[in-house]
């Protein structure tokens, strides 16, 4: 069976309809995209590389793509600065980190 | 009484007030007239004196004349309390316990609960006050004293009586009263006070977070407390310099400890179920340190995570997780009661574990958070943490336990260490 060409950006869809297109590699930091879109498991979001998270509205979502780039861009760096975090927002993207397991 | 003047008598205050120990007023005039002489006027005139007050002066020029009143031999009376105790041979406290020095040698008789009261009203009875306990009139009793030595042993008080001690912030060390001369160099001192603090035989299990915060704490005494965690926030007393932790329930210590007991600090540790190191102690461990025990990763519920491979468990990004981030986040900005009210029906179990840790963290730290040794961001949740003996001064390897707040935060040297292992 031949490899599937995987794409190298995927799409979160939050809950009020906003679309993020990130790096793949990105969005997999988060271990519930990744096993969402992990082939071995042929789930629908695999094949279309889209995810919609129903319980995630687009404010939160933008924080958390952000999250997911600031991640890998300092996976292997020394000194980590702090993200920035709107007090108003920590307690939406404490759920949202819960449940995306990053 | 026929001579008085026209102004008020203050008669009230003789009325009210206690006798004072103070000798009576000295008011004084012009010497006797007759001296005064426009011919004279170099020889030295002496002011006249006269005891009382000021209005019975009509009286001694009409009875006496002019001869100075004899300055009467006041008798020392004193029939009130002057707030300072003096017992007498047979008040004596013990004097085991007048001579309570730091590092008790033997084992001493120690007071009994009631005999210790007995020996604190000896000296002074707090104000009787139904919301405060004996430990917090106490304290504040000592504090308005002014006192240095708070020997708080035996009254077993409950963990929010001990809130009171920071008030021992107040207390500061009286600059010397030089006299009439003028003030030496000594005199210019330091008005920081070295405070002394026994809270042993309490039955505490942890540490009251408030005493974290006396600033000029020097001797610390412990003793016979079922302590089980010593908090990393003892390093922030830096005037300590005796910590008698002696027959308690310690396993481990912090390991911001091991930097000051590298530099000399010896807490005394006595009678501690210490772990004991693994193995044979080579002559290697005796010089260097030991390598560490099983580095044990916790998921963000705090349950240790078991990992399939070895190379696994030590790669992790050095970012620290969304979770951690937002949870230390919420924190800073809301208190653990208003974020378990408004998540009330959506907890996940995770985030309700971090809260229950939380609030531990409050008891044994006295915040929410802690301070991450290697990346310094506050965190609720361990997770990664192991032990490594070290010899202080060529003694018994000490376990040092050090708890991090993300699994990158493992410094590799560890990593390899425990990879080798």
């Amino acid at each position: 069976m031949a490899e599937k060409q995987l794409s190298e950006y995927v799409t979160l869809v939050s809950s009020d309809g906003f679309e993020f297109r990130i790096l793949r590699s990105a969005a997999c930091i988060a271990k519930t995209v990744q096993k969402a879109l992990d082939p071995a498991y042929g789930f629908k979001e695999d094949q279309e590389n889209k995810m919609t998270l129903s319980n995630i509205n687009g404010v939160v979502l933008e924080k958390v793509c952000e999250y997911l780039y600031y991640n890998q861009k300092y996976a292997k760096a020394k000194d980590v600065p702090d993200p920035d975090i709107p007090p108003e927002l920590c307690l939406e993207l404490l759920i949202a980190a819960d449940y995306l397991q990053c | 009484m026929d001579g008085f003047p026209s102004s008020p008598p203050m008669l009230s205050r003789d009325a009210t007030e206690p006798p004072s120990s103070s000798s009576p007023p000295v008011f004084s005039s012009d010497g006797p007239m007759e001296d005064a002489d426009a011919e004279n006027y170099a020889q030295r005139r002496s002011k006249r004196k006269y005891k009382g007050p000021w209005y019975e002066k009509s009286a001694f020029d009409n009875g006496e004349g002019s001869s100075q009143p004899a300055a009467k031999k006041s008798k020392f009376t004193r029939n009130f309390d002057s707030g300072v105790f003096m017992p007498s041979d047979e008040d004596l406290p013990s004097t085991q316990e007048t001579n309570h020095d730091l590092v008790p040698s033997k084992i001493k008789t120690v007071p009994t609960y009631e005999e210790r009261i007995v020996q604190h009203k000896l000296s002074w009875f707090p104000k009787h006050n139904p919301d405060e306990s004996f430990t917090e009139a106490t304290v504040k009793e000592l504090v308005r004293n002014n006192e240095c030595n708070f020997r708080l042993d035996f009254l077993k008080p409950a963990q929010e009586d001990l809130q009171c001690l920071t008030e021992l912030n107040k207390i500061i060390k009286l600059p010397l009263d030089p006299g009439i001369r003028a003030p030496g160099e000594y005199y210019y001192r330091s008005m920081a006070p070295q405070l002394f603090l026994d809270l042993s035989n309490n039955d505490l299990k942890r540490m009251p977070p408030s005493v974290f915060d006396i600033e000029y704490l020097t001797d610390l005494i412990f003793r016979n407390n079922g302590l089980e965690v010593l908090p990393d926030r003892i390093v922030n007393l830096e005037h300590l310099r005796t910590l008698d932790l002696s027959n308690n329930n310690l396993s481990y210590l912090p390991y911001e400890l091991l930097g000051p007991m590298m530099d000399g600090f010896k807490p005394r540790l006595a009678g501690n179920p210490l772990m004991q190191c693994e193995g044979i102690v080579s002559d290697e461990v005796r010089t260097k340190c030991k390598g560490p025990s099983a580095l044990v990763y916790y998921d963000e519920a705090g349950r240790p995570l078991n990992w399939t491979s070895k190379s696994e468990c030590h790669e992790h990004s050095k970012a620290p997780s969304l979770f951690a981030l937002s949870l230390a986040k919420s924190m800073n900005t809301y208190s653990i009661e208003d974020i378990r009210d408004e998540l009330d029906d959506e907890m996940p179990p995770e985030v309700s574990t971090a809260l229950d840790t939380a609030e531990r963290n409050v008891e044994e730290y006295g915040s929410p958070l802690r301070i991450c040794f290697e990346c310094g961001r506050e965190f609720v949740m361990v997770k990664a943490e192991w032990t490594q003996w070290y010899p202080i001064g060529g003694g018994t390897p000490l376990p040092f336990k050090q708890q991090l707040c993300s699994l990158g935060c493992v410094p590799s040297r560890v990593t390899e260490q425990h990879q080798a292992s």
